[in-house]
């Protein structure tokens, strides 16, 4: 690879840069000290359970939520006046906002396109066109099956031909040739036009087709951020302890062994970073620790997320 | 700001509550009609354009009913934006919040003038057509006229930004529609009350600069434009205050 390709492709432009964000309602803190960014083409999962804050980001983003504290940029400003101009360049699918039950395709399409000013109606056969929904005629859209209402809703969302879609559970009652179809297009927008995406969603698996990277979120806090290759390499090699002395083995790894990414669930121990695990058996039996169970493990991606968000404190 | 206005009155033309109202009240003048020409006599009525404008100028500045039909119009243009997550995707799409609001305003503004000139028109026309004009149709009358309406029509609006305020605060249809009747009701019945228990000139006069009293001034034939013209003022200022009432709850809100 030539030094400048390689230079350029470090210097991912970000669109979309949330610092240090925290919300709270009442007492209840949805939001904590979050930090994200999002580079431009890249597909985001963003993965967490029911009400780990998946909405209340994407809302921050969309300018529906005001946060206590921490700043949002969008295309490189953070000005007022600027974030609310940028939100032009940004679609948004959302429990279906913006779109009427009591509308056909037709209708919604053309109201959405006087919002964002767009006076050209042959775009309204096209966009039906292009998310499928051709044949569909006078159906108001409260009759229509929920892969249709996610295909439109996207279809409304790409109308001003917005360089980043945000997603909020997309995929969320569909059924699995529904699951194809969204991800499909999706992959057909950022292929063909460069659309960066963030799609959250508490299933993991249905996202591993489609995402570049990952971000996880538990309970307000962002617990991890990684790209596609670095979920694969975690979730292909993980060593499994089960000792008695749980912290002997966690003062070796972090000694011996300079292991930091480590996840501790009683007397289980998921070394969860490259490690040579022969050596670490020998060890371990020379310092006279007890070891029930000890093997490398392959992961399924939801057992890595749950592992993520749920199964134990982090070491 | 054009844009969120196209969308808007696309929204209030295609809107089923706003075409039931107008056939409702189509409906409803029609009986209204045929009935005062059947039983107009015995309750002292007269069926002719003229008097017809007077009595409907009179009836809408009942600010009970009329706040009762104002308040479900707006109620059903707000909140609906609301649940159908209008006003959430039109932020999302980068429209300001005063934009959304200015929009909504006037959007409602309109929606509330369509239906009470549809009304007057029918009244005239209607009665003129069943007892005649009832009035020498010359330069004052057409001024009278022109008058009482843009006076009565502006103060009521301004009076009417209450229910946009309410709307806007209470999201919800069913409540807002509750609170609109409930607050109407209420100051209508302590506006009467006030002055009786009070015993108060200036308590009176003041009252009476209110638009919930002074619109029913507006309509009446010879007016006094040194008090109408205060109560034009106070009618102004208190619109205004409402929608600014209305900005300051919609500018920081969360909208979930």
């Amino acid at each position: 690879m030539k030094p400048k390709q390689k230079e350029r492709e470090n210097m991912a432009e970000t669109i979309v840069k949330v610092s240090n964000l925290t919300k709270k309602y009442g007492r209840n803190t949805v939001l904590s000290d979050v930090n994200i960014s999002l580079e431009r083409g890249k597909i985001y999962g963003f993965i967490g359970q029911n009400g780990a804050g998946k909405t209340t980001m994407i809302n921050h983003i969309n300018g529906l939520l005001f946060a206590d504290e921490g700043s949002i940029e969008l295309f490189g400003t953070s000005d007022k006046r600027d974030l609310i101009e940028s939100r032009r360049r940004i679609g948004t699918v959302c429990e279906h906002a913006g779109l009427h039950g009591n509308y056909n395709a037709h209708d919604n399409i053309k109201l959405n396109m006087k919002l964002r000013g767009i006076d050209n109606e042959s775009l309204i056969d096209q966009t039906i066109a292009n998310v499928g929904l051709v044949g569909v005629g006078n159906k108001k859209f409260r009759n229509y099956s929920m892969g249709m209402k996610q295909r439109l809703a996207i279809g409304c969302a790409m109308l001003s031909g917005p360089e980043l879609l945000l997603l909020d559970e997309p995929i969320n009652g569909l059924d699995p040739v529904g699951i194809v179809e969204i991800r499909n297009l999706l992959k057909q927008l950022n292929q063909r036009f460069g659309v960066t995406i963030l799609i959250s969603s508490h299933i993991l698996t249905e996202l591993h087709e489609l995402a570049t990277d990952y971000i996880i979120i538990d309970h307000g806090h962002i617990v991890d951020c990684l790209s596609a290759q670095e979920l694969d390499a975690r979730c292909s090699r993980r060593l499994h302890i089960r000792t008695n002395d749980v912290q002997k083995v966690l003062n070796i790894l972090a000694s011996g062994y300079n292991v930091t990414n480590v996840y501790v669930n009683g007397s289980d121990i998921v070394v969860n970073q490259p490690i040579d695990a022969e050596q670490l058996a020998w060890t371990l039996y020379n310092e006279n620790v007890f070891v029930s169970e000890y093997h490398l493990e392959e992961e399924s991606l939801e057992n890595y997320f749950i592992n993520m968000i749920g199964g134990g404190g982090y070491a | 700001m054009l844009r969120l206005l196209t969308a808007d009155f696309y929204k209030l033309w295609k809107s089923v509550g706003f075409r039931t109202c107008l056939i409702v009240f189509l409906v409803q003048d029609i009986i209204y009609l045929i009935s005062v020409s059947f039983v107009g006599d015995l309750l002292g009525m007269e069926l002719t354009g003229f008097s017809q404008f007077q009595y409907l100028l009179t009836s809408f500045s009942g600010s009970t009913v009329s706040g009762m039909l104002f308040g479900f119009v707006a109620a059903s243009l707000i909140t609906s934006d609301y649940k159908s997550r209008d006003i959430q995707c039109a932020i999302a799409q980068g429209h300001s919040r005063g934009h959304i609001l200015l929009s909504k305003v006037i959007v409602y503004v309109v929606a509330i003038w369509i239906l009470s000139l549809e009304d007057i028109v029918i009244y005239i026309v209607g009665a003129s057509m069943a007892g005649g004009f009832g009035h020498s149709i010359n330069g004052d009358t057409v001024a009278y006229m022109a008058r009482s309406l843009a006076c009565e029509g502006f103060v009521m609006t301004m009076m009417y930004m209450t229910c946009v305020f309410v709307a806007f605060t209470l999201v919800s249809k069913a409540a807002s529609v509750s609170v609109n009747i409930l607050l109407f009701f209420v100051i209508d019945l302590g506006l009467q009350i006030i002055p009786m228990i009070f015993d108060s000139k200036v308590l009176t006069k003041i009252l009476n600069y209110l638009p919930f009293n002074s619109v029913r001034e507006m309509s009446a034939y010879s007016i006094d434009w040194g008090h109408a013209g205060i109560s034009l003022l106070v009618a102004g200022v208190y619109g205004l205050v409402m929608v600014a009432a209305t900005w300051m709850v919609f500018r920081k809100r969360d909208l979930r």
